[in-house]
């Protein structure tokens, strides 16, 4: 009685050990399956961008080709017949993310510290006003601001991306609550008994203070800025000044197009936001995680 | 100097107080500037019939005739269908595959190992550039015209047409091949972001929650459906509304993809989202007004489900006690 009861649970057991490992077998392979759905096309695109145009027509191969920089050369030719560059697209793009990128954490974190260190008349309004401005969607102004852009004269100019940077309204929340947990007003107060400056306060003691926050926004300022097309579409005009996404809209939109150029221009404009996800994804996800929900 | 110190540190709130409005000025000065006037002007533009140079907006003013130009266009509506259906197509397989893989990686039962890598690889599509994105998808779903007749394209084509698609088939004219392809980009940039919102979501239920159910028996399931769903509620609308919002703005990718017309002759577009509809009257057209009166109606689709989501989101729920309440009677049931 008591050795059949044993053998049935044995059975039991091993019939559920069983099926735990065929379940896990299958979760591992539906993780396998979308990481290589999310890296094919990555890979594909490493692997295009050393064949040659007529290469990648005879199809998909997974070797790696010798035309690596013959497509840089194509790249450069074909854009070069459009007075467009790369090299000097590149560093548009990298003109623009960093100037936006320093104005926007400089002067939300100065916003944030203006509600976090005084009692203004006013303040709570402000505060209030700011989780209004992150809710509203900003696609209203767009003609408007197209509008006063060519009043101002700004048109192809950088000014449009780089001024309203200093406007944020996320930023500024996400810093003030950075503020709240972390920076005591004790700091300021103490740095005010030694006789420092409001300002000098803010910069050297504030900041440095809450690098962690400003280097997440940061990241965050350039990856948006980096990716951005509308913007670059609508107020640039000059082929000088195309930004990277100009430029790959441009390859995309040719009559004869060489694949190899285009897969070409593809990974120069992801290349630098592969490699900061590379070295940064932590705190990337870890910023995505905060501000998913406060 | 150092009375003045002195004098600052005894009568410090009032004497310094005046420093806020210093540090906010750059930001209210920007936001009067580049966002208020914009709006207003907008608002004002979109009632009249004038032209961006020409000046004196009351005398071109025509109430509501652009609404009404605007609502008896069927490009107009398609415009929107197309964004709601490209955005219903991304939206649903990736709220699923997300939440499946965050209780995946979040679970304490399951071991999987490289849980840290899958995370690293599902979420990296998401700081990749959309526009180069679209170039990609554009090739690895494109046809190649070649010179011996032999049909060939991107991978992908290759895949399709091993799968037993027609060699005649080009998806880009086609409207419902370059829609399922739009939203299958946007999924796959967008799936690792909410999973990682819903991982964070996830961990911020306190293990005790959890570990109480388990003392009380409840299954895998009964725990996921009647503690991480219910959980997760808030986060999931958030991320539903705040998605809508960012769908109804779609634009890199179905740009770059190309605007797809249907085959019935009427010139309507399949695959041109609101956004773009509006881009095309301001640059293509050239025709602000018409542009601004799309832009009020979409800020105001927009704006009502903002305000949704304030009044779901902004009141803060105690929702732990409510839920151990339901897992000690679903535990009890099983």
């Amino acid at each position: 009685m008591r050795n059949s009861t044993d053998t049935t649970m044995v059975a039991q057991n091993n019939k559920l050990k069983f099926f735990k490992i065929i379940a896990q077998i299958l979760l591992y392979i539906i993780c396998i399956f979308v990481a290589v759905m999310v890296l094919f096309p990555l890979l594909s695109l490493l692997l295009a961008s050393t064949h040659s145009s007529t290469e990648i027509m005879q199809g998909f191969s997974f070797t790696i080709g010798n035309s690596f920089f013959d497509n840089w050369n194509n790249l450069m030719k074909e854009l070069g017949k459009q007075d467009l560059s790369i090299i000097r697209s590149f560093f548009n793009s990298c003109i623009i993310s960093f100037a936006s990128t320093s104005l926007c954490i400089y002067f939300s974190s100065l916003t944030a510290y203006a509600c976090h260190a005084y009692n203004f008349k006013g303040k709570a309004f402000f505060e209030k006003f700011i989780l209004f401005l992150i809710i509203i969607p900003g696609q209203l102004g767009a003609v408007g601001f197209y509008a006063l852009i060519v009043d101002m004269n700004l048109l192809d100019t950088y000014i449009p991306f780089i001024v309203p940077a200093i406007c944020s309204a996320s930023t500024v929340f996400f810093i003030r609550q950075y503020l709240r947990a972390n920076f005591s007003t004790e700091f300021i107060d103490a740095a005010r008994m030694d006789g420092a400056s409001e300002f000098r306060i803010f910069n050297t003691i504030c900041l440095p203070y809450i690098k962690p926050a400003l280097a997440t926004m940061a990241l965050f300022g350039i990856i948006s800025s980096w990716n951005s097309f509308m913007g670059p579409m609508m107020f640039l005009t000059e082929p000088q000044l195309y930004t990277l996404p100009q430029i790959l809209y441009f390859l995309t939109s040719m009559q004869s197009i060489d694949y190899g150029a285009v897969y070409m221009g593809v990974l120069i404009t992801i290349l630098p936001m592969l490699l900061v996800y590379f070295f940064l994804s932590k705190t990337i996800m870890a910023g995505v995680s905060n501000g998913g929900l406060k | 100097m150092k009375t003045k110190g002195i004098k600052r540190y005894r009568n410090p709130s009032q004497r310094l107080d005046k420093w806020g409005y210093v540090f906010i000025a750059p930001f209210v000065l920007v936001f009067l500037v580049f966002s208020l006037y914009p709006m207003i002007y907008s608002i004002v533009l979109s009632f009249t019939n004038q032209n961006l140079t020409s000046s004196g907006a009351f005398e071109n003013f025509i109430a509501i005739d652009n609404y009404r130009y605007i609502f008896s266009q069927r490009q107009f509506w398609q415009s929107f269908l197309n964004t709601v259906i490209i955005f219903a197509m991304n939206f649903i397989p990736q709220i699923v595959s997300a939440l499946f893989f965050a209780v995946l990686f979040t679970n304490k039962r399951i071991r999987l190992r490289g849980k840290g890598f899958f995370q690293f690889v599902y979420f990296l599509p998401n700081i990749l550039t959309a526009t180069s994105v679209a170039a990609l998808f554009l090739f690895l779903f494109g046809y190649i015209q070649t010179v011996d007749g032999i049909p060939r394209g991107g991978p992908f084509y290759q895949l399709l047409l091993w799968m037993g698609m027609s060699d005649k088939m080009r998806l880009f004219n086609e409207v419902w091949p370059t829609r399922i392809i739009i939203a299958f980009v946007q999924f796959w940039m967008w799936f690792g972001n909410s999973m990682i919102v819903y991982i964070s979501g996830i961990k911020g239920i306190s293990d005790e929650v959890f570990e109480a159910a388990e003392m009380d028996g409840a299954s895998a399931r009964v725990v996921f459906f009647h503690i991480t769903l219910p959980i997760l509620k808030p986060i999931m609308l958030y991320s539903l509304i705040t998605s809508l919002i960012g769908g109804l703005q779609m634009f890199d990718i179905p740009f770059l993809m190309g605007s797809v017309k249907f085959k019935d002759g009427s010139g309507i577009s399949g695959t041109l989202t609101i956004t773009a509809y509006i881009y095309n009257f301001m640059k293509v057209n050239e025709d602000y007004s018409i542009a601004s009166s799309a832009s009020v109606i979409l800020f105001l689709v927009s704006l009502s489900l903002s305000i949704l989501m304030y009044f779901l989101f902004f009141k803060p729920k105690d929702y732990s006690k409510k839920v151990m309440k339901k897992v000690r009677k679903y535990a009890k049931l099983d």
